[in-house]
């Protein structure tokens, strides 16, 4: 480090196992594209171990680092990086031609034609670069990336740059060609849709450091950290203290702003200790009616309303807490109206508070 | 399952890579030669600095500051010193006469045939400073100055009003070579001025002259000062014109001290290289110090950035009827500039010798030098030696700036500034000062390495160009390097292409527009160079442009002429191929390359 920067990367470690699909998911300036420039060798790390197969490629103990060229990573970028002053075809042929996968003349136009294949611009193999549309530069930057077969594939947030159709669909293709070449892959986004469509598993990042590893599904459905809970997806949060469980429930109980809470305490938390509840607002419900045998169910005013097509997102004030909750779009439900809003005790997680 | 990736960091910066050797590794061919290029600029500046106090070679004799008693000590030094700056002064009077207002009615009035106007201003770098001395010399000098004898014929003088012999002649064809730079420094910010702000003074009743004064002018002013300091840096290390008017001995200013003092052919006797060494830092000295406030007013340019990225289109000035005047103030600078010359030149080339235009005169026209125009240009040596001379230096500047700008904008690495610092220095030290530098190197070279073909070589010529204009190729190459992303290059490398070829096969062919002006304005400045070529020759390396003033030098006025006419035929044809192959002549990018007008 020198010259006064602050680490983009604080303490970070990951593995991919073969055909696995890993993103780095966090907001801007994370550290996650630092982290793959890392990977791919076009950024060295300050201290630290990357192997890629089992060949280490950086390990700053023995002084090796391996240059980007010898690492055998395709890597498609964020502008795609498609060179302007050449066609389609010598742009997927160039690392067979002039880097380092040379392959015998006749199996060039072979190899490319395959990989232009995979991607669907077959028939495009003598354009001029710069003549494509964002979405076929797209394709002609991953055809130049799996053309040599690499081990490892790496992706800099490639969607970023297409209009929002086009991005649902190239994440669709995405996944359908990485699933049937079975290739590694590192991704980079920030956009949690998008990781949560692609991934196999999901590392999210915030300040240089990863804050949970996981399945798209334990991300979303098990966050372990408020900011993860908060990045991927919207949730509610409130503080409170534990207490012990009164009433005949075998749960513990939180004191909250909303009043006592039964939730499922893991065992690493004890009674007493200042915890924050994450539930969200897909999962609380929402009755027009007093539920008296209910737990977890406070009383409301309706704040705000909003239509969103699929769902009606509602802000509801509970005494002095602002609680986020979705109902089903043909509910009958006014602005002001008087509900109860139910909280199932399952669908509480339970955080120690930072 | 098997692991294909295993990462764990427990630092890593923004910063792409950390030590020397990591960077070197990848960068290790550019860094090479951009600081051989460097090594070069700062040892030749050091040659100069220890020539000064050496009487004899480097290492063949002790230091003195006997060359310093010598110089300071002359009856002629003050009269040099004040002939220089005043020879500087008038440059720059000459050329903001002209400059300025060409500047302001091409580019914010309606005059008419404005883009003709801009290339035709462009392409007078086509008639190089010696040839336009000369022309000027047969129109103005009072033994044969044709304006002359017009003037004493009508009002029947007896003495010739003109003397193009002296100071002010010297400025008067310096200020009208320098006049394009001048347009071209401050066309660029005259163009960019939001024209709101001169409506504003409009809107609260100022008149138009007032809104010149008080507003246009002022807002101008870090570009004209830019200009001044820029020209003046560049006339008083101009050689040809001075050396050519004041016959070397008359008119003496530091430029034509430097030549006296190691090529002694007209007169004196005695090399005296500490001597030159002595007067090269005198150039010099003015020179850094002008270059540092030139980058100053550079600086200060963002406090009158009223120059934004918007897409406004200037509101042009309507001229109304002043149209025809200022028509005619354009078409008065061209032919002072290059009609008048040129048509004398060509009159002159087909006679036998320099007469006035008459029906006799006319007689005698022939195109009997042009047929010989074979050993007018020297024969074939000299022919291969131009050749050679230009092609060389294209080729070499083009390679060193690409390779200098290469460190300076696309690697971390922490000298890449002080590379580009001293890029710069060429930029400073006048020319003729590092033609001496090498000629002093030239001769250790051909004293203690016979072998090495240097001295006396076309090659030292080539240095000299090289090391002059790597500056203004350096700025081309920096920008356009600077507008390729970088993803651009990293794609090359993730496809496993090593370093050179990504070079060579994505970043050269990405910036090939800019490769190709840059090398086609160098061969055309190089062609017509003959300050440092003239320190240079020795039998063995004459190129056309030192032919032509040894014509004229021993007094074949109508021969040299003839020369003249096909030198500018060769760089008009040379302007037209910059022409083709780019399309930017014209451009206010092409800037620095005309400002290298000397």
């Amino acid at each position: 480090m020198s010259e006064g920067a602050v680490p983009a990367v604080q303490g970070i470690s990951f593995d991919i196992d073969e055909g696995v699909f890993l993103t780095l998911l966090g907001p801007s300036g994370c550290g996650k594209t630092t982290t793959l420039r890392c990977v791919a060798g076009l950024e060295t790390p300050d201290s630290g171990e990357i192997y890629i197969g089992n060949e280490p490629v950086f390990l700053d103990g023995k002084g090796i680092l391996v240059p980007p060229f010898r690492r055998g990573v395709g890597m498609v970028f964020q502008s795609y990086a498609i060179w302007p002053h050449m066609t389609v075809f010598e742009n997927v042929a160039f690392p067979l031609v002039h880097g380092g996968f040379k392959a015998p003349k006749a199996q060039v136009k072979e190899r490319v034609r395959k990989a232009l294949e995979l991607v669907g611009l077959a028939a495009q193999e003598n354009r001029p670069a710069p003549f494509l549309s964002g979405g076929q530069q797209q394709r002609v930057s991953l055809a130049r990336a799996l053309v040599y077969e690499p081990k490892l594939l790496l992706l800099d947030e490639p969607l970023s740059n297409l209009d929002a159709k086009l991005r649902e669909e190239m994440r669709l293709e995405l996944r359908e060609l990485v699933k049937r070449l079975k290739i590694s892959t590192l991704y980079v986004t920030h956009d949690q849709e998008e990781a949560l469509v692609l991934s196999d598993q999901i590392a999210v990042m915030s300040e240089g450091h990863i804050l949970q590893k996981g399945s798209p599904r334990e991300i979303y459905l098990d966050p372990r950290h408020p900011f993860v809970a908060n990045f991927v997806g919207n949730a509610n949060f409130i503080e409170g203290f534990v207490e012990p469980g009164k009433n005949g429930h075998p749960d513990f109980v939180v004191g909250t702003a909303l009043g006592q809470m039964s939730c499922r305490l893991s065992s690493e938390i004890a009674k007493g200790e200042r915890v924050s509840l994450v539930f969200r607002p897909e999962d609380v419900v929402i009755h027009t009616t007093a539920q008296s045998s209910r737990v977890n169910t406070f009383p409301g005013i309706i704040e705000r309303l909003i239509f969103l097509g699929n769902r009606i997102y509602c802000e509801i004030r509970s005494g002095a807490f602002l609680l986020h909750g979705e109902t089903n779009a043909r509910t009958e439900i006014q602005q002001g109206a008087n509900v109860f809003v139910e909280i199932p005790a399952d669908y509480v997680r339970v955080l120690r508070a930072q | 399952m098997e692991k294909v990736a295993d990462v764990s960091l427990s630092s890593s910066g923004v910063q792409a890579a950390k030590s020397l050797r990591e960077i070197i590794s990848g960068n290790s061919i550019a860094v090479f030669f951009a600081w051989a290029a460097c090594a070069v600029i700062l040892l030749l500046t050091t040659l100069i600095l220890w020539m000064s106090f050496s009487r004899g070679l480097p290492f063949e004799s002790g230091f003195s500051p006997d060359n310093y008693a010598e110089v300071f000590g002359s009856e002629h030094f003050w009269t040099v010193v004040l002939n220089t700056v005043g020879v500087g002064l008038g440059t720059v009077a000459i050329s903001i006469f002209f400059g300025v207002p060409l500047a302001w009615l091409l580019n914010r009035t309606d005059i008419p045939m404005r883009s003709l106007f801009i290339t035709m201003l462009a392409v007078t770098v086509i008639m190089p400073g010696l040839v336009k001395a000369m022309g000027w010399i047969m129109l103005l000098s009072p033994q044969v100055g044709l304006l002359n004898r017009l003037v004493m014929g009508i009002f029947r003088l007896r003495e010739a009003p003109f003397d193009i012999n002296s100071l002010w002649g010297i400025s008067f064809i310096q200020g009208l070579m320098l006049t394009p730079s001048m347009f071209f420094l401050i066309s660029g910010p005259m163009r960019s001025l939001d024209s709101a702000l001169e409506e504003a003074a409009e809107v609260v009743g100022a008149n138009r002259l007032k809104i010149i004064v008080w507003i246009t002018s002022p807002m101008l002013w870090p570009a004209i000062l830019g200009g001044i300091i820029y020209i003046f840096m560049t006339a008083i290390a101009m050689f040809e014109v001075a050396g050519l008017l004041g016959g070397l001995s008359e008119n003496r200013i530091l430029a034509t001290e430097i030549f006296l003092a190691v090529q002694p052919f007209e007169g004196s006797s005695e090399i005296k290289y500490g001597v030159a060494g002595v007067y090269g830092l005198l150039i010099m000295a003015p020179s850094l110090f002008a270059l540092f406030f030139y980058f100053q007013s550079l600086k200060q340019a963002h406090r009158y950035a009223v120059i934004t990225g918007k897409g406004y289109k200037p509101k042009d000035f309507p001229l109304g009827s002043l149209r025809y005047p200022a028509i005619l103030f354009v078409l008065f600078y061209l032919a002072l500039a290059v009609f008048l010359p040129f048509a004398v030149l060509l009159w002159a080339s087909l006679l036998p010798s320099l007469r006035m235009p008459s029906v006799e005169a006319l007689s005698l026209v022939s195109f009997k030098w042009y047929s010989e125009i074979h050993y007018l240009l020297g024969g074939f040596d000299v022919m291969r030696n131009t050749l050679l001379l230009v092609v060389g230096s294209s080729a070499l500047v083009l390679f060193f700036s690409f390779m200098i700008s290469w460190v300076v904008v696309r690697t971390k690495l922490r000298t890449r500034r002080l590379v580009d610092t001293i890029s710069m220095l060429p930029h400073a030290i006048p020319g003729i000062g590092f033609a001496f530098a090498l000629l002093i190197a030239g001769i250790m070279t051909a004293k203690w390495f016979p072998w090495v073909p240097f001295y006396n070589t076309v090659w030292i010529i080539i240095a000299g160009n090289v090391l002059n204009r790597l500056s203004y190729a350096t700025r081309i190459t920096n920008a356009a390097l600077i507008q390729v992303q970088q993803e651009l290059e990293d794609a090359a490398l993730i496809c496993g292409a090593r370093k050179w070829v990504s070079m060579l096969r994505v970043m050269m062919p990405l910036i090939r527009p800019s490769l190709v002006f840059a090398g086609l304005w160098t061969a055309l400045l190089v062609f017509r160079e003959v300050s440092m070529a003239l320190l240079l020759i020795g039998p063995k390396n004459k190129v056309l442009a030192t032919q032509l003033w040894i014509l004229w030098r021993q007094g074949d006025l109508s021969q040299a002429s003839a020369l003249s006419i096909v030198l500018i035929l060769i760089t008009g044809l040379l302007i037209l191929v910059v022409q083709r192959a780019t399309g930017k002549i014209g451009e206010p990018r092409s800037l620095p390359q005309l400002g290298g007008g000397g």
